[in-house]
C-alpha cells in the first residue's frame, strides 16, 4: 500500500513523467508531420493535395459562434 | 498550525507544483499556441512551420480577416507584380479584440520572427474598451508578464479578475487540449495552414476553388440566420459604453505598433468592411469615435491606416453573413490589399 507521503509523491512524480512524456512524443509528431507536409509541397512545387472538406465539426463550432 | 492547516498548504504547494512544471513543460513543446476553440486558425501548425523565407506579410485579427483576406490570393497578386514568390500567413483568433491581435502578433510576428508587413485588421467593436468578449481575449492570450497590468485593468472595468488568472493554469489546459486532439476533427484548418497560409478561403487549385463552392454552398443559410440572431444584439451586446481611450484594446494596438515600428516592420491597420445590413447597427457616434481615435493612432507610429468600410464593398452579394465576406468578396479583397502592399515590398 502507498499509504506515506513519500510514497504518494513518488506516483505522483512518476505518473506527471508518463504523461509528460507520451506529450512530449504527440508534440514532436506533430510538429513533424506539419513541417513535413509544408517542406514536401515547397521542395518539389507539386501541387499539395486537395483541401478536405469543411468538417461537421467545424460547422457545428461555426453555428454556435 | 495543525495538521489539518499543513496538510492544506501541502496540497496547495503540490498544486503550484503541478501547475508550475505543466506550463514550463507545455512552453518547452511548442503548445502555446493550442486553443480550445480550434476555429479559425490552427495557431500550433502556424506558429511551427518554418517557412522557406522570411514571411512577407503576416495578418492577424479576427473572424472578419479569416473570412476576407486569403494569404493565397494575395501571395498570388504579389508574386505576380513581384517577380518572386512571397510568403503570406495569416493569425486571426476568434473574437479578437485588438488586444488578443497584439499578443498573437507579439507571440508569432516579432523580433527574429518579424515579417516584412504586418496586416491588422481593426473593427469598432475590437477597440472597444468594454469589448464584448474581452474576458476570452484575455483568458486566451494573456502571459504571465500580463497579469499584473490586467489585474489592474479589472479593478477599474468590466473585466473580471479570475480571466487575468488564466495564464497560470495555460499550460495544463493546452496539455490536455493537445492530448485530446480535437484538431483531428478540423483537417481542413491544418491543412490552410500547411498549403494556404491560413485563411477561410484558398484560391490557385481547382481543389480549392471547389471547396470554397462547398463551404458557401452550405453556408447558404447563414445570412438569414445571422440576420435574425445577431444584428438584434450587435449594439446592446457590442457597444455597450464605448470608449478607445483607457482600454485594454485601445493600449494594446498602440504597443503592437510601437514594436513593430522598433521591429522594422511595415504596418498596415486596415478596416475590414461590413455589409450594409450590419453597419445599420453600428451605433453612429461609436464609429466616429473609432474614426477619430485610429486613423491618428497609427499615424503617431508610422503605421498607415485604410478604411475599406465604404458602401462599394457593403453590398449583399459579397457576403457569407453580415460581417463576414464569401469567397467571391475575399478574392476580391485580397487582391485591393494587395494592390496597396506591392510598393511596400519592392
Amino acid at each position: 500500500m502507498m499509504s506515506s507521503p513519500r510514497n504518494q509523491a513518488a506516483v505522483a512524480l512518476v505518473l506527471a513523467a508518463a504523461l509528460f512524456g507520451y506529450a512530449a512524443v504527440q508534440a514532436r509528431r506533430t510538429h513533424a508531420e506539419n513541417q513535413a507536409a509544408y517542406d514536401a509541397w515547397v521542395r518539389t512545387g507539386v501541387a499539395p493535395p486537395a483541401p478536405p472538406a469543411v468538417s461537421g465539426a467545424t460547422l457545428a463550432v461555426q453555428e454556435r459562434l | 498550525m495543525d495538521n489539518t492547516d499543513r496538510r492544506g498548504l501541502g496540497l496547495l504547494g503540490w498544486l503550484v507544483v503541478w501547475l508550475g512544471c505543466a506550463h514550463a513543460v507545455s512552453g518547452a513543446l511548442g503548445l502555446r499556441w493550442v486553443q480550445e476553440v480550434e476555429w479559425p486558425t490552427d495557431l500550433l501548425a502556424i506558429g511551427e512551420i518554418e517557412r522557406a523565407a522570411r514571411v512577407d506579410v503576416a495578418i492577424v485579427g479576427s473572424s472578419r480577416s479569416h473570412y476576407g483576406l486569403a494569404p493565397s490570393a494575395i501571395d498570388a497578386c504579389l508574386g505576380h507584380a513581384l517577380g518572386r514568390p512571397t510568403v503570406t500567413i495569416a493569425a486571426n483568433r476568434l473574437a479578437a479584440s485588438s488586444y488578443a491581435a497584439d499578443l498573437v502578433a507579439r507571440g508569432l510576428f516579432s523580433g527574429e520572427r518579424a515579417p516584412r508587413v504586418l496586416v491588422v485588421e481593426v473593427a469598432p467593436e475590437s477597440l472597444n474598451g468594454h469589448h464584448f468578449e474581452l474576458d476570452y481575449n484575455v483568458g486566451a492570450t494573456a502571459e504571465l508578464e500580463d497579469v499584473p497590468e490586467c489585474l489592474a485593468a479589472a479593478a477599474h472595468g468590466p473585466l473580471r479578475a479570475g480571466a487575468c488568472l488564466r495564464p497560470f493554469t495555460r499550460g495544463v489546459e493546452n496539455l490536455a487540449f493537445f492530448l485530446h486532439r480535437p484538431l483531428t476533427e478540423h483537417a481542413h484548418i491544418t491543412w490552410m495552414a500547411r498549403y494556404a497560409g491560413g485563411g477561410q478561403y484558398c484560391f490557385g487549385t481547382p481543389g480549392c476553388e471547389a471547396r470554397n463552392a462547398q463551404y458557401d454552398a452550405r453556408h447558404a443559410g447563414r445570412w438569414q440566420t445571422r440576420v435574425e440572431r445577431v444584428l438584434p444584439k450587435v449594439r446592446r451586446e457590442r457597444f455597450v459604453d464605448y470608449h478607445i481611450e483607457g482600454g485594454l484594446p485601445g493600449a494594446h494596438l498602440e504597443a503592437l505598433l510601437a514594436r513593430a515600428k522598433a521591429d522594422g516592420v511595415r504596418v498596415l491597420v486596415l478596416n475590414l468592411p461590413v455589409s450594409a445590413a450590419y453597419q445599420a447597427e453600428v451605433p453612429e457616434a461609436a464609429y466616429e469615435t473609432f474614426l477619430a481615435w485610429t486613423a491618428p493612432a497609427a499615424a503617431r507610429h508610422g503605421a498607415t491606416f485604410v478604411d475599406l468600410n465604404v458602401p462599394e464593398w457593403q453590398a449583399r452579394d459579397l457576403y457569407v453573413d453580415p460581417d463576414h465576406l464569401d469567397a467571391g468578396g475575399a478574392e476580391r479583397m485580397s487582391a485591393a490589399v494587395c494592390e496597396r502592399l506591392v510598393g511596400w515590398l519592392r
